[in-house]
């Protein structure tokens, strides 16, 4: 028989052979038994499916990639539908529509037809281009490139430009100050502690300002100068361990979520 | 102490996989020294097996709390009976691993302050989360009553539009819940107009639309309280909010397992809960360990060759 017929034959037969195995045969509903065993047994293979990849490119991870892709497509677009349309927009233009879709009518409002007609003028790049109507999608397009720098510009210069600037100049330099003598007799390097504190915030700020020097080009990097640049870049580049460290925690949490998944709700190796 | 702990799938499989392991790490170290190249895919498959093993044993190590998650716990724990908290779950499955944990020890955290909880998403695939969350929770609280103890609005398209208008008009998004609802009737939305109405908004998310958007457009212009928690890889960009914008965060499988840490500490009765972040950070660190000795293994080879190449020059 043609490799090309065997493998997914057998692949199939080895998939029904775990369910089956999965399967508790003394469960009193078998019917979400047999659910419950299908949904764990698909989740495991496609696990490793995926995980094939990190061999080489093959048919069972181009499959699953397949399959994700369009689940996730049919998925927004089922999404998209229900909290876009059946239950924004048509509760406030047709009553019997939104009875239909099984969503309460809020009341007419005639401002609701301008987004559903974005909407659809966005739909006019399907059209055939010898029709010569796709260019007026662009005007949806304009509205929300306007309307998203419209609503980026203010929120983004009071929370992360005013707001950051304020919080930086306000740090104090010595917090909790109360005299030398108190500051040793006191002295604590748990992270509670005045020390701690104050040396933070002491990097704070000369890391602000240095990494702040290692960005203006209008003087040249030499003399004192260049060394508050290169501990600008020695900043920098903490910054950036910092952030890989997190990434790959994040990356490994991930791993250990699947991994958990493959030996406690699949194999049932750990309890 | 890792010997210690891995008993439970019995000393012989422990030893045998250690010492493998053990062994295979030497192999590393010597083709490094003697500058041969190694495949990728052994790194990949020394990476699977350290994690796999670490999984498989069980390891627990402990964990250190910090100010800035303890914020997130003390600020709950601040809140007197039947006062509402928002929780947002902006996230899909794959940041599940890290921020389920995070959204259930809040929620347990809640139910058991007798909080009565809102759960929102800004995410399409959030909805599934909620579901996933609620459910866990309610393994220690099956007498919740939805409506009066906790309730899902869902979803609303809109990303940034959606937080600018709850920011000042909840009902305008969000006049149904999930099921469709009205508010109105459910007892724990009463009196609550705005984001700010809430006591504490809790953004869990790990990606765009999430905290840094909930700082922007809720936190900034009505001056909510908020606390969150973040997926380990945006949570760098998030720290020079806290604690101006935003009083804790929960960075990663390591602020959700000090989160868990603190409930089990304040509420034993948690401490038969699973503790699922608690759970991740073993094989973490085991997995951190490992990169930082392959680290240390390529510096190694590159100093060495660097060293041959002057030698021969």
């Amino acid at each position: 028989m043609n490799r090309k017929v065997l493998i997914p034959i057998a692949s199939i037969i080895v998939f029904i052979g775990f369910v089956l195995l999965k399967l508790d045969w003394d469960g009193a509903d078998r019917t979400h038994e047999l659910w419950e065993a299908l949904e764990v047994t698909a989740g495991g293979f496609l696990t490793l499916m995926i995980f094939s990849f990190l061999y080489k490119d093959n048919a069972f991870y181009k499959f699953a990639e397949h399959l994700y892709v369009g689940i996730s497509a049919a998925y927004w677009m089922c999404v998209g539908f229900w909290s876009n349309l059946a239950q924004q927009a048509i509760p406030h233009l047709s009553q019997s529509l939104s009875e239909a879709l099984g969503q309460p009518f809020l009341g007419y409002i005639w401002h609701y037809w301008i987004p559903v007609a974005l909407g659809l003028i966005l739909l006019t790049r399907l059209l055939p281009e010898s029709m010569k109507i796709g260019w007026i999608s662009k005007w949806t397009l304009a509205f929300i490139v306007a309307s998203t720098a419209g609503l980026f510009i203010t929120a983004n210069l009071q929370a992360n430009f005013i707001a950051q600037i304020a919080s930086t100049m306000s740090l104090p330099l010595l917090p909790d100050w109360t005299g030398f003598g108190d500051f040793l007799s006191n002295f604590d390097l748990s992270y509670e502690g005045q020390f701690v504190k104050m040396f933070s915030n002491w990097v704070i700020i000369i890391g602000v300002i240095s990494g702040l020097v290692y960005f203006f080009f209008s003087k040249e990097h030499t003399g004192w100068f260049g060394r508050v640049s290169r501990l600008g870049i020695w900043v920098l580049m903490v910054t950036f361990g910092a952030a890989f460290g997190y990434t790959v925690m994040g990356r490994v949490s991930l791993l250990v979520g699947r991994l958990t998944f493959l030996f406690r709700d699949w194999a049932g190796v750990i309890g | 102490m890792l010997l210690a702990v891995t008993q439970g799938l019995g000393p012989v499989f422990s030893w045998f996989f250690w010492i493998t392991f053990a062994a295979g790490l030497g192999w590393l170290l010597w083709m490094s020294i003697t500058g041969r190249e190694v495949e990728r895919r052994i790194i990949f498959l020394f990476m699977g097996l350290t994690v796999s093993g670490a999984v498989l044993a069980g390891i627990i190590l402990p964990v250190q709390e910090t100010t800035v998650v303890r914020n997130v716990f003390d600020t709950i724990e601040g809140l007197s009976e039947g006062d509402r908290v928002l929780l947002s779950l902006d996230y899909d499955p794959s940041g599940a691993p890290e921020l389920e944990p995070m959204a259930k020890a809040v929620s347990q955290h809640c139910f058991e302050k007798k909080l009565k909880i809102c759960y929102m998403t800004l995410w399409g695939t959030g909805g599934a989360m909620i579901t996933d969350v609620i459910a866990l929770a309610k393994v220690d609280f099956p007498d919740l009553v939805y409506g009066d103890d906790y309730c899902n609005v869902g979803y609303r398209a809109g990303n940034e539009a959606v937080l600018r208008v709850i920011a000042s008009d909840f009902r305008k998004t969000f006049p149904t819940d999930v099921s469709g609802t009205s508010l109105d009737s459910l007892s724990v939305m009463n009196g609550i107009l705005n984001c700010a109405d809430f006591k504490y908004i809790v953004a869990i998310g790990s990606g765009r639309p999430g905290i840094k958007e909930w700082v922007e457009y809720v936190v900034e212009p009505s001056g909510a309280l908020m606390g969150s928690g973040a997926a380990a890889v945006s949570a760098p960009q998030l720290y020079p909010y806290y604690p101006q914008q935003m009083n804790g965060m929960m960075g990663g499988s390591k602020g959700a397992s000090e989160y868990e840490k603190m409930l089990r500490r304040v509420y034993p009765k948690f401490k038969s809960s699973r503790a699922q972040a608690t759970e991740i950070m073993g094989p973490q660190t085991v997995a951190h360990v490992f990169l930082m000795l392959l680290i240390v293994f390529a510096n190694i080879s590159y100093f060495l060759a660097k060293k041959r190449k002057g030698a021969s020059a």
